[in-house]
């Protein structure tokens, strides 16, 4: 799709065969801080009702608009036109399926975050059950964790890691990324979860290329939670 | 065994396949290249038995270590463990045949 806002050029592939489509927009009736959510919305509703896209709270805390915008995963709803060179191009995430329009298909991403087993896990069932008493932290106890708690399953890490690219079996970085959120919580007791990121298409898939990181909207670096995670695994092994 | 633990091996066969190799290199190249690679000279060096034993180490953590890298390179492929195990076992015959070669070369 293009869009020719006096003139904006857009370009949405959308749906499994990627049809591409081109809308025209006028420039005028924009703002360089209008997001591509406003344009794709203003689209679906002014020219191409057929347009699906998926998308909620408009700022960044469901995760539900992420999309490919210009090469690169990004939230529709954090990015605004005046960041992006022309023509902007827009297209489902990758390493994941797409049900129908922009709309993407997140089940296999969020089967592997279910996998490791992201909650706390008490020593035992009965503590699991009924906690007898609060849990603190100290303030120490919680900064090793916090940063990696920001994430809001958006997929966009997902989506531009070149290792799921070429093995879908690999956890992938926001699943990893929450087994360490929990493992370095000193609340928790589960030793089940450090053996299942220590799997050959565990946290050892990782060739650190960074990906996740540079495309995490909310700064959360699974890259860094994942070598992190490596070192707790061979330190415990120690 | 671990995913862990084979990745310290990978790490470890590294290590030592660097040192023994420098090894390697500075035995020929101590009196020159071109007279320690010629064949008496290469019959004459195998007849020491600290650095024969040196060669065989060395392919043994050449073969160590490939191995395990080609079991990465198929499980990042997306290659079904079944195939990893099968690939494996092939190469594993084959490294096998190449080792008990060397030592033979070397005997």
């Amino acid at each position: 799709m293009v869009i020719n806002v006096g003139k904006l050029v857009v370009k949405v592939l959308e749906g499994k065969e990627k049809r591409e489509k081109q809308y025209e927009v006028m420039r005028e009736e924009l703002d360089p801080y209008t997001t591509v959510l406003e344009l794709l919305l203003k689209i679906r509703e002014e020219q191409d009702p057929s347009l699906v896209l998926r998308y909620s709270c408009r700022m960044a805390l469901c995760g539900s608009c992420g999309m490919i915008i210009n090469g690169r995963p990004r939230l529709a709803c954090l990015t605004k036109m005046k960041d992006l060179d022309e023509p902007i191009r827009i297209e489902p995430l990758k390493n994941v399926g797409t049900i129908r329009g922009l709309v993407p298909d997140l089940s296999s991403f969020f089967s592997k975050y279910r996998k490791v087993r992201p909650f706390l896990v008490a020593k035992d069932e009965e503590e699991q059950e009924s906690p007898k008493s609060p849990y603190r932290q100290t303030d120490e106890e919680v900064k090793r964790y916090l940063q990696f708690n920001y994430c809001i399953q958006c997929g966009l890490c997902y989506s531009a890691c070149p290792v799921v690219s070429s093995n879908p079996n690999f956890l992938g970085p926001a699943a990893i990324n929450v087994a360490y959120r929990y493992t370095a919580d000193s609340r928790d007791s589960d030793k089940l979860r450090v053996l299942l990121l220590d799997t050959p298409n565990g946290v050892w898939s990782c060739r650190v290329a960074g990906s996740c990181s540079v495309v995490c909207p909310k700064g959360v670096d699974p890259s860094l939670s994942i070598q992190l995670a490596k070192s707790l695994i061979l330190r415990r092994k120690i | 065994m671990r995913e862990s633990t084979l990745r310290e091996l990978t790490y470890l066969s590294g290590l030592a396949i660097l040192l023994l190799v420098i090894i390697h290199l500075v035995k020929l190249s101590v009196g020159g290249f071109t007279v320690n690679t010629s064949f008496s000279q290469v019959a004459l060096s195998l007849k020491d038995p600290a650095y024969s034993v040196t060669l065989i180490l060395l392919l043994a953590f050449i073969l160590t270590h490939s191995s395990l890298g080609i079991r990465r390179t198929l499980l990042d492929s997306g290659k079904s463990n079944l195939t990893v195990k099968a690939a494996l076992g092939i190469l594993g015959v084959v490294f096998l045949i190449i080792l008990v070669l060397g030592i033979l070369t070397v005997w």
